[in-house]
């Protein structure tokens, strides 16, 4: 028996192609409207609880380790506490991204007992009115946070995620102090997503240059890399490692390379997906891209200081070769304040 | 543990199977170990519903070798990953399912 730590699990992955962590959308339903969620319609309500079982066979055949599970807010499925269950079943660890505001505590102990590795729990503000506006649902504040509190008191990690826009970028201190307090790990996004279906109007809700610039200064919400962890001079080096040990599922049982890079390789209802993991054409043709195709990022001058998400280029514009514009605003950031990027799966050798 | 013990992976534990090698993740200390070749086919062997000497026949039938020895060899693995907390012993079958990779 030999120690050994998770980014030698995720190599090796990487080079065999195993689809060793999946974000799994199990619905897109969701009882709070938030303003910038990425989600453009609410009303799928995901594969029934068979199909996840036999999809969490076919996920174990695979090699499959981690499975996040998400929505929408996976909690408006009645029956979600038993996927969780049907994939501790299989030993298949399992992350929980919620908003929290509809966990009881019958299920916060179930997810304590089936060791869950942890639950990601969005809170937006330490404002109650800010958050409840961002999610624009009364009380969701109190309710969420009544939740971590429990969580903690069974002894679940819980991560606070905390998306930075305009409207909360100035409280990442009180956030800081609010996670500490409630025992929590917290952890910040920079960029506001365009929705699945490409209507990028959340843009709108970003933060301001003077915002930005000061996140990018903050270790704890940007890590710094010294020295940078990309290489232009790396013209084979991949998009982002997410094509080779990723892989994200929506409600209807599509296969994408990850959930924001949202082409389908196939659907695990008529394929199994272990093989459309490794088979599918479409999968495959995304894995021939390289840093020498993508002309712009080749020669711009931020490339350095760019984590940029081909899924989200691809959004933006249509365009999974060109820049994307939410990245290169964080670049420029970047740049100007001397912070280079730690993501290693972007422009990653192979 | 004895001859009519059924071997269960705990709850503690999320596991994965890559190219032949088994790894265990212990999810309360957030470590991970991997298994040699033959760990691993023993391993992939713990249903919740086998009990040792059906393992070890299993294991049996897939490597050559001295039996004595091969079954004296996956009892004390078995009692390793016991110590470890990888799995439990139980004198009633696992409900429910416990895939295999």
């Amino acid at each position: 028996m030999l120690s050994i730590n998770i980014r030698d699990v995720t190599s090796l992955a990487k080079k065999i192609l195993v689809p060793i962590s999946v974000l799994i959308e199990v619905c897109y339903t969701c009882n709070e409207k938030c303003i910038h969620c990425c989600v453009d319609e609410h009303k799928n309500t995901g594969l029934t609880l068979k199909q996840y079982e036999k999809l969490f066979d076919q996920m174990v055949s695979a090699g499959t380790f981690f499975v996040i599970l998400t929505g929408g807010d996976p909690f408006t499925r009645k029956d979600f506490m038993d996927i969780v269950h049907a994939a501790r079943q299989r030993r298949i660890s399992v992350t929980i991204f919620t908003n929290g505001t509809l966990v009881m505590q019958k299920d916060i102990l179930e997810i304590a007992a089936l060791y869950v590795q942890d639950v990601h729990v969005s809170i937006y503000s330490t404002n109650e009115k800010t958050h409840d506006s961002i999610t624009r649902v009364p009380g969701s504040f109190r309710k969420s946070i009544a939740t971590i509190r429990s969580m903690r008191a069974a002894g679940i990690k819980v991560r606070i995620k905390c998306p930075l826009m305009s409207l909360n970028a100035d409280e990442v201190d009180e956030l800081k102090k609010l996670a500490t307090s409630l025992e929590a790990k917290i952890q910040f996004t920079t960029i506001i997503t365009a929705k699945n279906n490409g209507d990028v109007s959340t843009h709108a809700l970003q933060m301001s240059e003077r915002q930005l610039l000061a996140a990018v200064n903050d270790s704890m919400i940007i890590g710094s890399a010294d020295p940078s962890v990309h290489s232009r001079d790396e013209l084979e080096c991949i998009p982002c490692d997410a094509i080779l040990n990723g892989g994200a599922i929506d409600p209807s049982g599509n296969v994408y390379p990850c959930n924001q890079w949202r082409v389908s390789g196939g659907n695990v209802l008529k394929e199994d997906f272990g093989k459309i993991w490794k088979e599918s054409e479409v999968l495959n043709a995304l894995r021939g891209i390289r840093l020498k195709d993508m002309k712009e990022c080749r020669v711009c001058d931020l490339f350095d200081y760019c984590t940029r998400c081909p899924g989200l280029a691809l959004l933006e514009d249509g365009d999974l070769y060109d820049c994307s514009l939410a990245a290169k605003k964080v670049a420029e950031a970047r740049k100007i304040n001397g912070v280079l990027p730690t993501q290693r799966h972007i422009f990653s050798k192979i | 543990m004895n001859e009519k013990h059924f071997v269960t992976k705990s709850i503690n534990i999320s596991c994965c199977t890559m190219d032949g090698t088994a790894y265990i993740l212990f999810e309360d200390k957030g470590k991970i170990i991997a298994l040699n070749e033959t760990g691993s086919v023993v391993w992939n062997l713990i249903d919740g519903n086998s009990t040792i000497p059906r393992i070890t026949e299993k294991v049996l039938d897939l490597f050559d070798g001295d039996s004595i020895k091969i079954k004296s060899s996956v009892v004390m693995f078995l009692e390793e990953l016991l110590s470890l907390g990888a799995i439990t012993i139980s004198s009633k079958k696992l409900k429910g399912v416990m895939r295999s990779a």
